[in-house]
């Protein structure tokens, strides 16, 4: 019991934390990609959206390649800052964050194209510059579709296996998430963990998404 | 007000715009068919697009230069823009989006108050509602009243009244003409309805496919339009001054000049003083001198040919009628009447065909 507390609260938590995470940089690219032609705007785009089309699994070893012991950025993390990413919680977040992010920016640049650039244009010439003009036209017009993106990417980290199974590994209390749980459960036999696992799963699922249409509705004007 | 836009160019779509012009009245109509380029140029000198070459000034300080690589931001430009939908901020209420203006406005150190703003545009009752559920003359009231919030050193109304109907209309122009002689700001008016530019305009400009064809007083390019594609865009008029006399049921009788003119008064106000009469070439018909009898043309006018201009299969015959009148004739019509330059006519207009604008 205090277990399954456990497992429930970490997975809450990253995924909460990797959603932050992801949120400001998901928001600033998807703005940027709606707003803005910038040279290797095309290759980002293709770029951001790879999680979404290659097997997690890949994604998840890629990573591994990148922040591993001997990875490039592994190696620089250690060395300089002292931390290491691989088969820890931050690699879960690491792994989770990567999966939504792409989410993230479809929707946040969907969501600013929206927005008619004629009131923007409007805005400035009513003397706002352009920060106030983001924050205070922009960015209020845009949140049903970031809201529901962030709802997304939260989504996807709760649920998030593959990647994160490839960097932060199966270590009980350290790395294991409910789906990594699941899976963990079934392999050791034990199908009734897993069966409460899956039962808490789908609770929380549940709850974001109710969370999110309240969100919305009560936004609604 | 003096804009100034010299050589200022830019590829818009199909066409190249390229002006160069001074805007020196109170009131400026800028006049052109969809796609002549109107709202591109409102767009350069608002700030929102920046021309491929050209120099921008207003006031004598630059706010576009295309070869210094000057671009001053909209924000800083104080130029107001209220545009067909009049783009309110819908996640803003009335009251927010004028607060949203106000900003500026009192950074500026001149502002135009609210409660006053609010009063004259009539939108005092609106303040707690929101964009969507105005209708569309009290959207563009409340568009206008933010822009003047602002206090902006011009406005720039980018078809305000075109997304309206007709009844709502005639309802919305008082307000304009309101704001006009109230705030004594310079006032851009892109339309192109000829009516919006003479009851609001002192001098236009007509545009066409990105080329500025004739920029005079409005009652000259109605009246003498500088070439056949202007004539083709606004239509050749006669638009002169008048004062009410009185009226009989529907009819209005106005003297303008040193005659006297029978018009439709259905659409004016009562006690309506100053209008404008405005007649349309192809509305008059001529006659020789002394062959009238009987007709049923409220207005018979004697005048003195002053001028014939071809316009390919058309002349364009200029009287003098105690007002200038100008009247357009097929050239064989012409040739028949034996018209010469100093010629005795009478000019035939229907009452119907005489309109009359109302004009504080």
């Amino acid at each position: 019991m205090d277990n399954l507390f456990h497992v429930t609260l970490f997975t809450l938590g990253v995924a909460l934390l990797s959603t932050l995470l992801v949120l400001p940089p998901g928001v600033a690219l998807g703005w940027l990609l709606a707003r803005r032609r910038w040279p290797g705007k095309a290759l980002a785009e293709t770029f951001v959206a790879l999680p979404l089309v290659i097997p997690p699994v890949a994604t998840g070893l890629i990573l591994l390649k990148l922040f591993g012991r001997r990875g490039p950025l592994g190696v620089f993390l250690q060395q300089v800052l002292g931390v290491e990413i691989v088969f820890t919680w931050k690699a879960v977040v690491l792994a989770t964050a990567v999966m939504s992010f792409p989410l993230l920016v479809r929707s946040a640049r969907v969501a600013f194209e929206e927005v008619p650039q004629r009131l923007e244009g409007v805005a400035r010439t009513l003397g706002a510059g352009p920060w106030r003009t983001f924050f205070t036209i922009t960015l209020p017009l845009a949140r049903r579709g970031l809201l529901a993106g962030g709802v997304l990417a939260f989504a996807r980290a709760l649920g998030e296996f593959g990647a994160t199974v490839m960097i932060a590994g199966m270590i009980p209390g350290e790395t294991i998430t409910l789906s990594l749980g699941i899976y963990h459960e079934v392999q050791l036999g034990n199908d009734n963990a897993a069966l409460v696992l899956l039962a808490i799963s789908v609770v929380l699922a549940f709850g974001a998404v109710a969370l999110s249409e309240w969100l919305l509705r009560r936004k609604t004007r | 007000m003096t804009l100034s836009l010299r050589g200022v160019r830019l590829k818009a779509g199909e066409f190249t715009l390229e002006i160069d012009a001074e805007f020196g009245g109170r009131v400026t109509g800028l006049f052109g068919i969809s796609g002549s380029g109107k709202s591109t140029l409102v767009e350069i000198i608002a700030g929102l697009r920046r021309p491929e070459a050209g120099v921008v000034t207003l006031l004598g300080e630059v706010l576009t230069d295309g070869a210094r690589g000057v671009h001053l931001p909209p924000e800083r430009r104080g130029i107001g823009l209220v545009p067909q939908d009049g783009a309110l901020f819908p996640n803003l209420s009335v009251e927010g989006n004028l607060r949203f203006a106000e900003r500026r406005g009192v950074a500026a150190g001149k502002v135009f108050r609210r409660d006053h703003v609010c009063a004259v545009l009539g939108i005092e009752d609106l303040l707690s509602r929101w964009p969507v559920t105005l209708s569309g003359g009290e959207r563009q009231r409340v568009a206008l009243a933010r822009a003047l919030v602002s206090a902006p050193r011009l406005l720039l109304l980018d078809e305000p009244l075109a997304a309206l109907d007709a009844a709502r209309k005639a309802a919305i122009l008082p307000y304009l003409q309101r704001v006009r002689d109230e705030f004594g700001l310079p006032v851009i008016y892109v339309s192109h309805v000829p009516q919006e530019m003479l009851a609001l305009c002192d001098d236009m400009a007509v545009l066409a496919e990105g080329k500025l064809l004739q920029h005079g007083p409005v009652g000259e390019v109605f009246r003498r339009p500088a070439s056949q594609d202007v004539a083709r865009i606004v239509g050749v008029e006669t638009v002169v001054a008048g004062r009410l006399l009185g009226g009989e049921g529907e009819l209005a009788s106005v003297a303008v000049g040193t005659a006297r003119v029978i018009g439709l008064a259905d659409q004016l106000a009562v006690g309506t003083l100053d209008v404008l009469v405005s007649i349309r070439a192809e509305d008059v018909m001529l006659v020789g001198a002394g062959s009238v009898t009987t007709t049923s043309a409220r207005n018979q006018l004697p005048g003195v040919v002053a001028a014939l201009v071809s316009e390919g299969a058309t002349v364009r015959v200029e009287l003098d009628c105690g007002f200038p009148l100008t009247a357009l004739l097929t050239r064989q019509a012409v040739a028949e009447l034996g018209l010469v330059v100093g010629g005795k006519v009478i000019a035939l207009v229907k009452a119907p065909s005489v309109h009359l604008i109302a004009r504080s």
